[in-house]
């Protein structure tokens, strides 16, 4: 046994070794290095380096537990701590595959075959640059090669330990724990993002001094978000029911005309915004009221009226990020129903608080609110999208521009993942040509759109040409649709990749060439407004984008579940059978891609008003791959999945822009461990996750009846 | 009167091998009719060609006075003829309940339009649909009611998955019912149930029924009429107790090693 798990460590070591030296010689690391997590402490890429042997720790440890507890034992045992020997064991073999990658790179010049293998590798696996000296210093065996070789194994051991003990711990615990580490490596790497967003006077900038520092964490930063994690992910299964508790004593205590006056106030400060942002100025108003009381907060009421009046008495001199003087009424009502609301909230909070310590000195369990649950419910739902909404409204405004374009992007893909989804989560289509959809989308927008005399000449607005849009795209679906209505699976995703291919080599073509512009394109694509409204800049796209990611969820939601959604779902199964079960499979086909495609054509639409200018090559297999991808990764079907995937898929990457070299090797690893680790996507829609937890058992069942039932039909029938 | 189902020297043809050939059927409307015969006799044939999963080579299918020959299967069980398989086929991945409504799917209307903005006609239809489900479930009684209308069809038990498969079947509001084997990889005691819920399909429910099974206590349970096939042709018909025992029937069960062999030989 123990030999056989000293193989296994040494083994996962090797995986981990493995890991590590790809990761070298593709060049992560090195790239990696100059951007910090832990500003002075440790990079990017040695985050990586000491995670890679953080996990081979922590999987061997998995798998010792798998070696001692075969399937199907009925009495679980439990790894030992002196099992994490093993994960050691691993660490130490991960750690000498790296001595030997520095020796080779020590000895043989190989960056003729392996341009990644630079001195700046080398120094940085000698733990000499990237990481603080002092952990270096931990460990001090000089300076030097060797010196420097006997830190790495030493470090990779420990980690290897350390990844051992964590998959030792209870669950919750190593939970929080994995959470929190992870955590720190995402707001490491966001800090750019959330420099832009939060690094600006108001409140948010001591929030962001708190955490961060250059360009990563500072060291209490990353203290406050290990322990805030931890501490959080421990609490979190209580947090709903609190959740609960405080709405149930909100509707219970607080008068109705509070709870309303407190929303509507709410509701127009908001809307207000909104008007402000999107018809008189560019620039967003700012969270908070621009009180100096709130910041350091001595809240009374002089401060209040002070505000107040201040408010009211604008024109005030503009100062930046304040609320500019173009509209004295408008910031003045703004002003004003902040304070206002402000107030409320202070007073609402008092009286809950005076009712509060009445209840509980009272100690009359029975006393505490407890409306009925339907009310409750309500309330609760209420609350949620109230909140929900306002958060939605208010992103654009606090994270600020670059973010908004992100978001934007994110946006995009929602909506052309939502239709995909139909496609390919609802109906069962295999369709990797989705990419042709959004492109027809988009063209056919600019050119029905353009104001350059050379294409086009309807030169309508963009919401004149949308319903011309979406029906062209809606047709392009069906042609798409007939050709391949007798294909599935492997075939459909082929020549379904060929028409995407077609789309674009179209678009580039001479012939078409007067039409749609061949390579240099259609320009001069207006942009979008409503009424006095410009749709211009990722701030206010944003806005326009959501309503379509609403719409599209909308409307995919309610066919999800519908006669037609079950037909699509039927076909997805068994399309024979769906036919035979009555289900005229051929219509709801080129029904499916007909809704797809009208779905697509709004992401391409606004696409091509976003830039103003669209070219063939915006329009590659790459789009198809992603869409395809961020369903997967989200969970096929799942219609939250989607915004997650999109998130995933196209919002971290945009955010890691200066890592995009590596953008398909990450799509790749993250399918692949996707496949392995998770196959029915990150929020899975509800049937998936039934399946693949339920399916085995039942097999089991099945065979077990079968046999017997095989075995009673043959004793009476013989 | 004109039959319910008639059949009119249906071919099938596999590349040279006749497998339902020349084969003349009838069955009136509130029979129950059982179609016996070896295995590879030709009697799946014979239902896929009704339910049009396969073209006919030559002959004639009628139905309630249709041509059924040449439509599609969705036209055929809106006429009003359904199915379940030897092998079963559900739609795994959707609940009980959903694929029990996916065979009232050709009995409504509603499409993308109604689906979004739902007007009272959709609302009316969807509920019409689900209470109809609901009540061809109900005729299983608990072993496919009540909380477990929602969960997939994969978590059933395989009698259960041919309890639904019959209830899938019966959603689509059908006359007429082709049951591929019922009983098969059932045990004892849920053969007997397959065999009384047939009748209680006729009785209660009205349905005519043409089932393939080669468990004969069934068979003598619940035929009115024994059609025996072999080599695709029938080559009995009558009773239980007639085809039983018929000469040719026994025949076809007991030398079908032989013949079989002689064929392919040939
Ligand atoms: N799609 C097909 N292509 C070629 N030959 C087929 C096909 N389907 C059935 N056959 C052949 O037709 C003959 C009749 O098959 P069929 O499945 O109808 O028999 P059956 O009476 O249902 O038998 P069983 O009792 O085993 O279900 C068999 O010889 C079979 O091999
Ligand atoms: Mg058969």
């Amino acid at each position: 046994m123990t030999n056989s798990k000293l193989k296994l460590g040494i083994r996962m070591g090797a995986y981990g070794g493995v890991a590590t030296i790809y990761l070298c010689l593709v060049g992560i690391i090195e790239t990696f290095s100059d951007r910090d997590i832990i500003t002075g402490i440790i990079s990017l890429g040695h985050t990586l380096l000491f995670l890679t042997a953080l996990v081979t720790g922590y999987l061997n440890m998995q798998q010792v537990d798998k070696l001692i507890n075969p399937a199907h034992q009925v009495v679980e045992k439990a790894p030992k701590p002196k099992d994490t020997i093993h994960s050691a064991v691993a660490g130490i073999i991960t750690g000498i595959s790296l001595v030997i990658l520095v020796l080779v790179l020590d000895r043989f010049n190989i960056r003729d075959m392996l341009v990644n293998a630079s001195p700046k590798l080398f120094e940085l696996l000698l733990l000499e640059k990237g990481v603080t000296p002092t952990m270096v210093s931990l460990l001090p065996f000089g300076q030097g090669l060797a010196a420097g070789m006997l830190r790495l194994v030493v470090f990779s051991t420990v980690l290897g330990l350390v990844g051992g003990t964590l998959y030792l711990l209870p669950p919750t615990r190593r939970r929080s724990i994995m959470l929190g580490i992870a955590m720190v490596v995402l707001l490491g790497l966001l800090s750019d993002l959330m420099r832009i967003a939060l690094n600006k006077p108001g409140w948010s900038e001591g929030f962001y001094k708190l955490i961060y520092t250059g360009r990563g964490l500072s060291s209490q930063g990353a203290v406050i978000t290990l322990v805030a994690t931890a501490a959080i992910t421990s609490a979190w299964r209580y947090i709903p029911d609190s959740y609960t508790r405080v709405i149930s004593v909100i509707t219970a205590w607080l008068p109705t005309w509070i709870r309303i006056t407190l929303a509507s106030l709410l509701s127009v400060s908001l809307l207000l915004r909104l008007a402000w942002f999107l018809g008189i100025e560019n620039v967003y108003p700012p969270i908070l009221p621009d009180c100096p009381g709130l910041i350091t907060s001595n809240i009374s009421l002089t401060n209040c009226t002070e505000w107040i009046s201040q408010g009211l008495s604008a024109p005030q001199e503009s100062t930046e990020g304040g609320l500019a003087s173009s509209a004295p009424a408008v910031s003045a009502a703004i002003t004003l129903a902040d304070s206002l609301m402000l107030l409320g909230i202070a007073a609402s909070i008092f009286l809950l608080l005076v009712r509060t310590v009445q209840m509980s000195m009272s100690s009359d369990i029975q006393k505490w609110p407890a409306p009925p649950l339907q009310k409750l419910e309500r309330a609760q739902r209420l609350v949620t999208l109230y909140l929900g909404v306002a958060a939605l409204l208010f992103i654009p405004g606090v994270v600020g521009v670059y973010p908004s374009e992100v978001l934007v992007m994110v946006g995009l893909y929602v909506v052309m993942g939502l239709g995909l989804n139909i496609v390919v989560g609802m109906a069962g289509l295999l369709d990797l040509g989705y990419v042709a959809f959004f492109a027809v989308g988009a063209y056919s927008m600019a050119v029905l759109t353009t104001v350059d005399a050379s294409v086009g000449g309807a030169q309508l607005s963009f919401w004149g040409a949308l319903p011309l849009v979406v029906v062209i795209t809606g047709i392009a679906g069906l042609l798409v649709g007939a050709p391949v209505l007798r294909m599935r699976g492997d075939y459909l995703a082929i020549v379904t990749l060929g028409f995407g291919e077609i789309a674009r080599f179209l678009a580039l073509s001479d012939w078409f060439k007067p039409a749609l512009g061949g390579a240099q394109g259609i320009i001069k694509i207006p942009d979008i407004h409503i009424g006095g409204v410009e749709f211009v800049g990722p701030q206010k796209l944003y806005y326009l984008i959501l309503v379509s990611c609403l719409i599209a969820y909308f409307i995919t939601a309610r066919l999800k579940d519908s006669r037609v959604g079950r037909a699509w779902g039927a076909m997805r199964e068994d399309e024979q059978v769906a036919d035979v079960m009555g289900v005229n499979t051929t219509a709801y086909k080129l029904l499916a891609f007909a809704m797809g495609a009208l779905i697509a054509s709004v992401s391409g639409a606004i696409f091509a008003a976003k830039l103003g200018t669209i070219y063939p090559h915006s329009f590659n297999v790459q789009v198809s791959i992603t869409a395809l991808g961020l369903l997967i990764v989200g969970g096929i079907g799942s219609l939250p999945g989607v915004v997650v995937g999109a998130f995933a898929l196209v919002g971290l990457p945009e955010l890691l822009r200066e890592f995009s070299e590596y953008r398909m090797l990450f799509y790749g690893a993250a399918m692949v461990i996707m496949m392995l680790v998770r196959p029915q996507g990150l929020l899975p829609s509800a049937r998936r996750g039934h399946k693949l937890q339920g399916n085995e058992r039942d097999q089991d069942d099945w065979m077990r009846i079968a046999a017997e039932s095989e075995a009673a039909g043959s004793e009476s029938s013989g | 009167m004109p039959h319910l189902l008639e059949s009119r020297r249906l071919l099938k043809d596999f590349g040279g091998l006749n497998a339902v050939d020349h084969l003349d059927f009838h069955i009136d409307e509130g029979e129950i009719v059982s179609l016996i015969g070896p295995n590879g006799a030709g009697k799946t044939t014979f239902f896929n060609l009704i339910t049009g999963f396969y073209p006919a080579d030559d002959g004639k299918v009628l139905f309630d006075g249709h041509n059924l020959l040449g439509l599609s299967p969705y036209q055929i069980t809106e006429l009003g003829i359904a199915r379940t398989f030897q092998t079963v086929r559900l739609f795994q991945e959707m609940t009980i309940l959903e694929n029990v409504m996916v065979g009232q799917h050709c009995r409504g209307r509603s499409g993308v339009l109604g689906a979004v903005f739902r007007p009272p006609r959709y609302r009316a239809e969807e509920a019409r649909i689900r209470k109809k489900a609901e009540e061809q479930l109900a005729f299983f009684g608990s072993r496919l009611g009540g909380y477990r209308l929602d969960q997939m069809a994969n978590s059933l038990s395989y009698a259960n998955r041919r309890r639904l498969e019959i209830a899938r079947a019966m959603g689509t509001e059908a006359k007429l019912i082709l049951m591929d084997e019922p009983s098969a990889g059932m045990n004892p005691k849920e053969t007997e149930e397959i065999a009384s819920l047939i009748g209680k399909l006729r009785d209660e429910r009205g349905f005519t029924i043409l089932v393939i099974e080669h468990d004969m206590k069934v068979v003598k349970g619940v035929s009115d009429r024994v059609v025996a096939m072999d080599y695709g042709h029938k080559i009995a018909e009558g009773t239980y107790e007639n085809v039983a025992n018929d000469e040719h029937v026994i025949e076809a069960y007991l030398g079908r090693k032989a013949t079989r062999e002689d064929q392919d030989a040939s």
